[in-house]
């Protein structure tokens, strides 16, 4: 039944959509930075020449390249074989000119000659720097446009069939299936009998599994499943998207799947999860609002959410979540934000390797904030989304930007992910070890190689690590309750506040830059700008 | 040996748990312990009642509540 409170809310919602499609940038402009680019047959060396040539190839689709050369006392003339795509070239004040390529097609090479122009002119020293930009963010007007058509025709049949449980999960099952095929039909040939095949497993009694216990037989499986995609993430990556004619690009959520899939297996090897049928396994595997970032809901939670009824308030709840995120995404995140970090994140790395810090603390910290609205505006796409669907999940973010120690911080910091770690990676080797020193650097280390396995985020969960265990440390030695300091709480908790936001935003120079040298070159000066600006308030 | 009482005692006296406790109140979920408190309560079971845990077998849900403790010491120790 709609009342007037529901028709104030469909013009709030549709005034938030108009606004966010207004705002809404078609291309992702999100980047991560990576030198490797540069082949290493390249002539360029600390030797006396009046020209080199540079060999580049692209890793992936409509990658935009940007070049610094380190020329001293003049500019170059660069020019460009087999392409076009390329801007020229700019002398900056400090000696450093710049240039960018656009590559169209995965695997483009080109040749590029930088030439001093004179051949009496020799280049004393040139050094160049080449940063990649890349798109991390899939969802754009586009994509979202797809999923409003997609729920424009399958939600009406989804509704009128609620009450006819098993057939309405099976609707949902289908167009997850769908979704997957479209995007990667290989991948999806495989998964769902991989998912069976882990659902039989699951289910089995220990009597059909005796020779092994079923979590390592599990894990086996999973990790070689894992494996041969990976090999062929990296091959497809380094080498071509095709492989003798199978479509192998990265599958969509497929970390998601496996650490929702080991949850589920932990949880029958305990004979915690009962009953559960392989429809409802399929169901929470790859549902779709969750199917590419989450949250990470446990299986048994996941059943027990799904309302008896789809209510006109749940669906306004759902709409109004969703018209939030879209706000939060296209017009904080892409628009505001993600402009201002695109040229910056070119650019600082350059200055910094050049010793001007003074724009690393804000780069960093805008980085932090940028990816904590994108990554909670796809959590409420994902919940509202859910509601639609008639399944309550679980939240993602519990105002993370209010911790008062990192410790309190991953509480609050996708928290799907936090538990699914507390409960199969800190628990168990807390056990085990007895100790909160291996438990905690373990799950941030998982953490951090589940984002990618890279020394980069090597460094991010050390970082983090470290921040936890002082955290730890000092709560037991100072056992303060902040409430009993009076007037003085406030100010502390504050305090506290601004540390913690400070500490985390320095592990984003690590978690932004997938080249080690540069993220660490990114750290410290991010750390040399904080020590700097304190300095100014000690009278000396 | 009465496991509950025992368990019960160790809560109250060192972790400060209030005396009138529910014995299905949810320690860990419900925020009144934490994973610190985790490892004294595991060592004083594993001592108190010559039990060793599994990584695998036990749970953090299996141990967030003191009849859930209970139930659970009783099963290693069966």
């Amino acid at each position: 039944m709609l009342t007037r409170t529901h028709f104030y809310c469909l013009i709030c919602v549709l005034a938030i959509f108009s606004v966010s499609f207004f705002f809404a940038s078609p291309p992702n402009v999100y980047i991560k930075a990576d030198k490797k680019l540069i082949e290493k047959n390249s002539s360029f060396a600390h030797q006396e020449v009046s020209s080199v040539e540079l060999f580049f190839h692209s890793r992936g689709y409509s990658e935009h390249i940007n070049i610094r050369f380190n020329v001293r006392g003049f500019q170059p003339t660069v020019t460009i074989k087999n392409h076009h795509h390329l801007y020229l070239c700019a002398l900056k004040s400090n000696g450093i000119s710049e240039c960018s390529v656009d590559f169209v097609f995965n695997g483009e090479a080109v040749s590029l000659t930088v030439d001093s122009g004179d051949v009496n002119k020799k280049f004393q020293m040139i050094s160049i720097n080449a940063l990649k930009q890349k798109s991390l963010t899939p969802l754009n007007r586009e994509t979202f446009n797809e999923i409003l058509v997609l729920l424009i025709i399958i939600l009406p049949v989804y509704w009128l069939t609620f009450s006819k449980i098993k057939f309405n999960q099976w609707l949902i099952v289908g167009l997850s299936v769908f979704i997957l095929a479209k995007i990667q039909l290989t991948f999806t040939l495989v998964l769902i009998p991989f998912l069976y095949l882990s659902y039989f497993m699951g289910v089995s009694s220990n009597n059909y599994v005796k020779f092994m216990k079923k979590p390592v037989l599990f894990l086996t499986v999973s990790c070689i499943f894992l494996f041969i995609f990976k090999l062929f993430i990296v091959h497809s990556l380094f080498f071509d998207k095709t492989l003798n004619g199978l479509d192998f690009v990265v599958p969509l959520g497929i970390s998601y799947f496996v650490i929702r899939l080991i949850d589920c297996q932990l949880k029958w090897y305990r004979g915690e999860l009962k009953c559960v049928s392989f429809r409802e396994f399929l169901l929470f595997i790859i549902f779709p609002p969750t199917l590419a970032a989450g949250p990470i809901d446990t299986l048994d939670r996941f059943i027990a959410g799904r309302v008896n009824r789809i209510t006109t308030d749940s669906i306004f709840v759902g709409l109004s979540r969703i018209a939030f995120g879209v706000f939060q995404k296209f017009v904080i995140a892409d628009y505001f934000l993600s402009s201002y970090l695109g040229d910056n994140f070119f650019l600082i790395p350059f200055d910094v390797s050049s010793g001007d810090d003074s724009g690393v603390f804000q780069l960093l910290f805008v980085s932090f904030i940028f990816v904590y609205v994108d990554f909670s505006a796809y959590s409420n796409i994902a919940i509202g989304l859910s509601r639609l669907f008639g399944y309550h999940i679980c939240e993602n973010f519990n105002w993370p930007l209010f911790s008062t120690s990192p410790r309190d911080f991953w509480k609050r910091w996708h928290m799907s992910l936090s538990g699914w770690c507390m409960r199969n990676i800190y628990f168990p080797l807390l056990i085990k070890t007895k100790s909160f020193v291996v438990p905690s650097f373990m799950v941030m280390f998982v953490v951090g190689m589940w984002h990618s396995i890279s020394l980069s985020w090597f460094f991010w969960a050390v970082h983090h690590t470290v921040g936890i265990l002082v955290t730890i440390i000092f709560e037991r030695k100072f056992n303060i309750k902040i409430s009993k300091l009076g007037k003085y709480a406030f100010l502390l908790r504050v305090l506290m506040i601004v540390c913690t936001l400070v500490f985390v935003a320095g592990g984003y120079a690590f978690a932004q830059y997938s080249d080690a040298s540069v993220a660490v070159n990114m750290y410290l000066a991010y750390w040399r700008s904080i020590i700097l600006f304190l300095f100014k308030f000690v009278p000396l | 040996m009465n496991i509950h009482h025992v368990v019960k005692n160790y809560l109250i006296n060192e972790l400060g748990l209030d005396e009138n406790i529910e014995d299905n109140r949810s320690l860990f979920s419900g925020g009144v312990l934490d994973s610190m408190d985790i490892i004294g309560l595991l060592s004083f079971i594993e001592k108190e009642f010559n039990v060793r845990f599994n990584p695998f077998d036990v749970s953090i849900e299996s141990l967030d509540s003191i009849e859930l403790i209970v139930s659970t010491i009783q099963k290693s120790i069966n």
